[in-house]
């Protein structure tokens, strides 16, 4: 055995000391290492003849006890957005002229939900609400007719002869749980769903508040979003009482009783509409709902009482403005470079540049895969276009180099134009890619055209390309970031195996193609 | 099609035999070549001078250009010589090499094309800038215009074919012809094209060529053949390359040898040899090399 060999041993046996004594001794549990399923709401809402001005209003996703916004953005257009929370739920108003009278606004949501059962009493007896708040939940609306002479009869011959909450509760909620649901456009009031015995989400939950308040439980609309992959169009509404100081839900739709979903997301309380908007306007709403990975959020609590971990460093860093986000991918950078060897020394690619992929990915982080690679292949072909004329001219390498550099800087000003432009503010990212590695890529492109042929050239292209795909998904996998993240000892493992690697004599997967006619004929 | 026991047997032999890139740089090139070295074969002026010292005949150098200051030097120099190459002290893969011919005391291209003594200037302007070697700043040579000897000239008429060497502590172990093609645009460069030709190493007889992934036996454009036909001078060739291999600190080189109508004279010395020369010869490097020695220790 060499010496590179014994060093990769004992880095590698260290790490597997470590990591051992981090969780039988330092209590560290995988579970808080794992990432959890998040979501990605996006609500475009379209509008158009908004010549006169738009007012667009609608209510945000708001944190509480089951629910936990992560991060949320803004498409505004350059209308004023005003944010308010208020008792019903945090109130979002776009108001102004907007720059055309046909657009766009929209949000992205980043969530994470919960799910959550209520285990109620057995026995509550009904008593007069104390807090005058409350006398709001009881009351008759032009919607929910408490007093109206269906609802009251209907009411009279479900309630059970006891002052038990829970049974009336119970009764109300299992009776209108068993009407059909019909897709019903538009608004149901609590007597035509009472009447008809059949209604959608709304008119079933406006009968059950009807009927609880007839009995005097303090009852209410909740609005929101049940969360499934895909676009669509629909929200939801359920109901909540309130039982013994707290609000339980019930959704008579989906049968759902005194427990909501992981994939409820709540956003209102009250009868009230999701979206409204000046009259006059043409308005449109749609939802874009993906599944999504996301780091621990019982992670950062707990590793911080835990020795070595790369969570300390990232308080210090935080100190001067540093995003975790920014951290994590610095972190992986070293992770992407040794896939880029293994490509590179094991399989006997090609790419522009060592580093290249691992920092083209890294960028790509904040643009998303699609943008990053189509921003990268424009910005170097662009340039490497322009050597051509600069080594016509003879212009030395350094002053040619700091040309290309600006030509660069242009392209990736320019993408920050056209994302304006056409409302894509993906590319503004763009912005943050490596310039010099940038310039140096395209530097090398134009002399591998001009050497070994434009064939070449795209061949190398396609196999970096290739190598950022597969950097980029291993740099993002959220298990991975968390993985270094408490064990930072795990790069000794990296540096392993950059040492077994670097004395790898073995033959290349490519060199077998490349040596196939030594083959056929030894 | 071979059955798959064939195919193992193959395959077996190629992990004997054959000398991967990994196996080449760990195994051979850094161990045998010292760093400290490598301007020994990576400054043409430096190897010049070191195998003039050994006796070994290399292109006769005229001038070498250091500065701007020399430019105008060079220029009244070349007036008064019949031809002449300008090439980059410490370029690669042939880049930024110019041919000087004067013809009636004006400077032209062999081809007939004038150079004005403008190009020319900003020619080794360029080179002392170093844009033929990676911006590192540079020396031009220039030095004499090597005719080939007839028997290339024969094959293919355009560009200077060159044989490259494989030398290791002092034996050569492989060797190759490098010939222009059209694709290759005359340069003796397999990348761009031009054809490689297996050597017999005993004799100096040409085996057969490999052009655009297959095997040939005649030159691809003028179809001449190339099978059979001895080189002149082998055994000198052999002598120098003994030579440099074993006065050389550089254990494992690939030596670039052109052949001129009276004498071999090497060019280039290189420390990184390619390895096309194993599909070029259809015999791996690895067990010849380790038939002459055991892997070098660092």
């Amino acid at each position: 055995m060499n010496i590179p060999h014994l060093v990769a041993l004992v880095l590698t046996t260290f790490t597997s000391v470590l990591i051992a004594l981090k969780f039988l001794v330092w209590d560290y549990r995988f579970e808080y290492l794992l990432p959890e399923r998040g979501y990605s709401l996006i609500v475009n809402m379209h509008f158009w003849e908004g010549e006169e001005g738009v007012r667009i209003s609608t209510w945000l996703p708001a944190n509480d006890a089951r629910q936990l916004v992560d991060n949320i953005s803004f498409e505004n257009m350059g209308i004023p957005i005003h944010v308010e929370p208020t008792e019903y739920g945090t109130r979002a108003i776009w108001e102004g002229m907007p720059p055309s009278s046909t657009g766009k606004i929209a949000y992205n949501a980043v969530l994470r939900l919960k799910a959550v059962r209520y285990v109620l009493p057995d026995s509550v007896p009904i008593t007069e609400p104390r807090m005058p708040t409350l006398k709001e939940f009881l009351r008759e609306t032009p919607t929910i007719q408490v007093n109206h002479p269906a609802i009251v009869s209907l009411h009279d011959s479900l309630a059970p002869r006891t002052n038990n909450l829970i049974a009336h509760v119970k009764r109300f909620y299992e009776y209108v749980a068993s009407f059909e649901n019909r897709p019903f456009k538009g608004t149901t009031d609590a007597v035509t769903a009472a009447l008809l015995e059949e209604a959608s989400c709304n008119g079933k939950s406006r009968l059950l508040v009807a009927l609880l308040r007839r009995s005097k439980i303090p009852a209410r609309l909740v609005g929101g979003i049940v969360l499934t992959a895909g676009r669509k169009r629909t929200a939801h509404q359920w109901v909540e009482a309130f039982i013994q100081g707290v609000w339980v839900p019930l959704d008579p739709t989906n049968h759902h009783f005194a427990y909501l979903p992981e994939n409820y997301l709540k956003l209102y309380v009250g009868d009230q509409p999701l979206f409204s908007f000046k009259k006059g306007m043409g308005f449109r709403y749609e939802f874009e709902i993906q599944y999504i990975t996301l780091p621990n959020r019982f992670f950062a609590q707990h590793l911080t009482e835990h020795p070595f971990n790369a969570y300390k460093a990232w308080k210090a860093f935080q100190e001067n403005g540093i995003p975790l986000s920014l951290l994590t991918i610095v972190l992986m950078l070293p992770v992407g470079a040794i896939v880029i060897s293994i490509f590179r020394n094991v399989v006997g690619m090609q790419t522009f540049g060592t580093f290249l992929p691992a920092l083209i990915a890294a960028a790509s982080v904040t643009t998303g895969l699609t943008y990053g690679l189509i921003g990268f292949l424009t910005v170097i072909t662009l340039v490497s276009i322009l050597y051509y004329p600069l080594e016509k001219w003879h212009i030395t390498h350094n002053p040619r180099m700091s040309i290309m550099m600006v030509a660069v800087v242009s392209a990736l000003l320019t993408s920050g134009w056209l994302a304006q432009q056409f409302d894509i503010s993906n590319i503004t990212y763009l912005a943050l890619f490596p310039v010099a590695v940038l310039t140096i890529t395209a530097e090398r492109m134009a002399q591998t055209i001009m050497e070994d042929g434009l064939k070449k050239a795209l061949w190398v292209t396609v196999q970096t390309a290739f190598v950022i795909i597969v950097v980029y998904e291993i740099m993002t996998l959220t298990s991975l970031q968390s993985f270094f993240l408490a064990m930072p000892e795990l790069y000794l493992v990296l540096v392993s195996i950059g040492l077994v690697l670097g004395r790898w004599t073995g033959i290349r997967l490519f060199e077998y193609w490349r040596f196939r006619h030594l083959m056929k004929n030894l | 099609m071979a059955g798959w026991k064939a195919w193992i047997r193959r395959f077996k032999r190629l992990h004997r035999e054959l000398l991967s890139i990994n196996r080449r740089n760990i195994e051979y090139v850094y161990p045998c070549n010292p760093r400290q070295f490598y301007a020994l074969a990576d400054d043409k002026v430096l190897t010049k001078h070191w195998l003039k010292e050994l006796d070994i005949p290399v292109a006769d150098t005229y001038m070498i250009v250091e500065s701007f200051a020399d430019i105008g030097r060079a220029i009244q120099k070349l007036k008064t010589l019949d031809n002449a190459v300008i090439k980059p002290a410490r370029g690669r893969g042939g880049g930024g090499i110019m041919l000087v011919v004067n013809k009636n005391d004006t400077l032209q291209t062999p081809s007939g094309k004038p150079l004005s003594e403008q190009l020319i200037r900003q020619h080794l302007a360029d080179i002392i800038f170093g844009n033929y070697s990676f911006g590192l700043s540079d020396r031009a040579i220039i030095e004499e215009f090597i005719v080939p000897h007839p028997v290339f000239r024969e094959i293919f008429p355009e560009g200077v074919p060159d044989i490259r060497v494989i030398v290791y502590y002092g034996t050569p172990v492989l060797a190759m012809v490098r010939i222009p093609t059209v694709r290759s645009g005359g340069r003796a460069n397999l990348h761009q094209g031009a054809m490689g030709v297996g050597l017999d190493l005993q004799t100096g007889r040409m085996l057969h060529g490999l052009w655009n992934g297959n095997y040939v036996s005649h030159h691809p454009d003028t179809g001449k053949q190339i099978e059979g036909i001895q080189l002149p001078y082998w055994n000198e060739v052999l002598k120098i390359s003994r030579n440099i291999g074993s006065n050389s600190p550089l254990k494992y080189l690939g030596i670039d040898i052109v052949l001129s109508h009276n004498k071999p004279i090497v060019m280039e010395i290189n420390v990184r040899p390619g390895l096309e020369i194993q599909n070029i010869n259809k015999k791996g490097l690895r067990a010849l090399l380790e038939a002459i020695k055991p892997v070098c220790k660092s």
